[in-house]
């Protein structure tokens, strides 16, 4: 009887365990190798590799996080991937060339920016098929991102060095803003209030006033020992409940720290080569970021602000997203 | 009365969308006859030469053009583009003393180095035109020209040498053979690489000079056996601006070193085969639109127009003057995807950018400057002539 009881208790013990686990995954796109690297989140281990063909870029979480979509640049897709069986569901046609995409909050469009053709894709996240494509987004347009009331879309067009609003319910270009050059990622901070683009080439963050739509500041990062031109922002990661924003800085191989409160910059904290990708565990204790020329991974303790290990993942890693 | 009320208003409108949306006019100027186009390559009996379908910028130009109609929500600017071929040159200068070329706010010359001398006088005079070199390397026009609105998108010899230098240094293949032809351009070349080696440590072992013939009394200057025996080098560097003889020198050498220069590893402004920094992207617009590769001076035509644009952009003006005044100013960055922003030595007017070091013209191996060449104010001054080396209306630059 004794017996029979542990046996229960442990097989408790061991669902609550797997249950436990299965939350805890950190998903790395390799542009170069063309996989997803899935790593358990304590551990740091790869547990598993998936094939996803042609260039995997930017990776996104629906809003319970069940589901993954990773695209996929050269197969004009994106993949639906279970984030508990880790297996690929389905594949959804995005047009040409898709780099960057976003989901809005109720998980009922996709949008994603068709680089070479200047476009905007709208997908219906549901039956999964293309609704519009926006014509004339800039010049090679990238960043997307939906404002969290899901009313607009925000996306930075590399090549007019500007933020280009499209209004969500009749897929139109309302308004842009000029930025710094070459914008590349954006991000809502402050609840919606403010949206922040990195200027990869003016090594800037410019911050838009998102009820004016008009740019209202630019913070300006330097680093002793490193050259302007070095410094090349592209991502970002948000500490909410800090109310902090991470921005990797490219070639400077840093990540600069800032109060999204104060805009006063931290710290810079030393990470791989050519940082981008940028993500925060949920608990805001850990920060990974992507070393694309390094092909690894930097795990930074948030506490200390300081790297505490590298991780080989594959080759050019870009996106990484971990499940809260 | 009524009648007024209503198309007062109406014209109001007809002229406030009408002021809207500016004019911006863009020649581009090329000769029909120019030789460095010409089928026939720049020797007379030369049927082989590499350059005999290199296509003119034109279509660089037009794809700044393109991407500017992208701009027009923000700057209300429009861009025009003039494609203005002259078949002889007298008109050429004429029109250059004409008040027509006044109508045009910015001039792009795809000009020989003849052409481009005798239209100095000129292009001081026009001072309200800016005018933009696309495709002429000589080093002379940045040093003793210092006209103020005369720009260089197109890298001038120097930094070319310059970035080859850095990468022999680098590679410790710095022991190096130069070999020169015949041509004035080919000497240019030369006498800038010498400059280069000088900068940065390669040491030159030995000079020869020579022809490109089969001519067997001459063997010692057109046979690569000759050519490249004797005293020991890792490297050579060809000065063969034509191409020809260039082409048979890699595999030919009596030991096996590498060569760079006109074959070999050559340095480009551009080159198709780019794979970062956004550059796909620019080459795929360019080859969707051309139906061809895109090549440097097509690159020095759109980052000349990117660079207006990006004037018009940042300082909400179309005027000359102001354009003039903000292109050298340090407030001043243009993406050429080439990785780093770019901007315009304030004395020689020449656009400081990477160099892309191509191997047997398909592959980019380098990019220059090279990581361990540092320079105290920007890294791509380590490329080409630098603003302490000259001062304007004083040659004093050697050779």
């Amino acid at each position: 009887m004794h017996n029979l009881y542990m046996v229960i208790v442990i097989c408790i013990n061991l669902f609550f365990v797997s249950l436990f686990s299965q939350a805890n995954y950190i998903f790395v796109s390799n542009e170069n190798s063309d996989t997803l690297v899935v790593l358990d989140k304590v551990s740091k281990k790869i547990i598993k590799t998936i094939d996803t063909g042609g260039r995997p870029r930017d990776i996104k979480f629906n809003n319970d996080f069940s589901k993954l979509y990773v695209v996929v640049s050269e197969e004009n897709h994106i993949l639906e991937i279970d984030t508990k069986k880790l297996k690929i569901l389905d594949k959804i046609e995005t047009g040409d060339d898709p780099e960057i995409f976003d989901i809005d909050h109720e998980n009922k469009y996709i949008a994603v920016s068709n680089e070479d053709d200047n476009q905007l894709t709208i997908i219906d996240l549901k039956n999964k098929k293309i609704i519009t494509s926006i014509n004339d987004v800039g010049v090679e347009p990238e960043g997307v991102n939906f404002s969290p009331d899901g009313k607009f879309i925000y996306v930075t067009s590399e090549g007019t060095s500007s933020v280009l609003i499209i209004d969500v319910v009749n897929k139109k270009i309302v308004n842009e803003v000029l930025v710094g050059n070459r914008p590349r990622r954006g991000l809502f901070v402050n609840s919606g209030k403010e949206y922040w683009v990195s200027n990869e080439l003016s090594g800037t963050v410019g911050i838009i006033d998102t009820e004016k739509q008009e740019l209202i500041k630019t913070i300006k990062f330097s680093i002793k020992g490193i050259r302007e031109q070095q410094i090349t922002p592209v991502d970002f990661a948000y500490a909410k409940k800090k109310n902090i924003v991470f921005v990797t800085l490219g070639s400077a191989n840093h990540v600069a720290v800032v109060d999204a409160h104060t805009y006063e910059v931290r710290k810079y904290i030393l990470v791989g080569d050519r940082v981008w990708g940028a993500d925060i565990t949920g608990n805001e204790k850990e920060l990974v970021v992507t070393n694309g020329n390094s092909d690894d991974i930097s795990i930074i303790d948030l506490e200390r602000l300081i790297s505490t290990s590298a991780i080989p993942v594959g080759k050019t890693p870009h996106s990484v997203r971990i499940k809260k | 009365m009524k009648i007024t009320f209503i198309t007062l208003p109406l014209l109001l409108l007809y002229f406030f969308s009408y002021a809207e949306t500016k004019i911006f006019k863009i020649g581009y100027i090329d000769l029909k006859d120019d030789i460095r186009y010409s089928d026939w390559g720049r020797h007379p009996v030369d049927i082989r030469s590499s350059h005999r379908n290199e296509h003119r910028a034109i279509d660089g130009a037009k794809l700044g053009v393109i991407d500017s109609k992208k701009f027009e929500r923000i700057t209300k600017t429009q861009i025009v583009l003039d494609h203005l071929r002259y078949s002889d040159e007298k008109k050429l200068i004429n029109f250059f003393k004409s008040d027509v070329i006044n109508e045009y706010n910015a001039v792009l010359l795809d000009l020989n180095l003849k052409i481009l001398r005798n239209l100095q006088s000129s292009i001081k005079v026009k001072n309200q035109v800016i005018f933009f070199n696309i495709s002429n390397p000589n080093n002379s026009l940045r040093t003793d020209i210092c006209i103020d609105n005369l720009y260089h998108t197109f890298p001038s010899d120097m930094m070319k040498t310059d970035a080859l230098a850095q990468f022999l240094v680098q590679k410790k293949w710095n022991k190096t053979l130069l070999l020169t032809g015949s041509l004035n351009d080919d000497k240019n070349s030369s006498t800038s690489f010498k400059a280069s080696s000088k900068k940065f440590g390669v040491k030159i072992v030995e000079e020869k000079n020579f022809v490109n013939s089969n001519d067997p009394r001459v063997r010692e200057k057109n046979d690569l056996s000759f050519l490249t025996k004797g005293r020991k080098f890792k490297s050579v560097f060809i000065s063969d601006i034509d191409g020809e003889f260039a082409l048979g020198v890699p595999y030919s050498t009596m030991t096996p070193v590498a060569v760079v220069g006109s074959s070999g590893l050559l340095p480009k402004a551009w080159h198709w085969s780019y794979m970062r920094h956004g550059a796909p992207q620019v080459n795929g617009r360019f080859e969707r639109s051309f139906n061809r590769r895109m090549n440097e001076k097509d690159w020095a035509s759109w980052i000349a127009i990117k660079s207006i644009l990006e004037s018009i952009l940042r300082t909400k003006s179309n005027d000359t003057n102001i354009i003039k005044v903000f292109l050298l100013s340090d407030e001043f960055k243009v993406d050429g995807s080439k990785g780093i922003s770019l901007n315009y030595r304030k004395k020689t007017k020449q656009l400081r950018q990477t160099m892309l070091l191509v191997s047997s013209n398909n592959w980019v191996a380098e990019v220059a400057p090279i990581e361990s060449f540092k320079n105290s104010k920007n890294n791509l001054d380590t490329l080409g002539i630098i603003q302490k080396e000259i001062e304007c209306n004083i040659n004093n630059y050697e050779n």
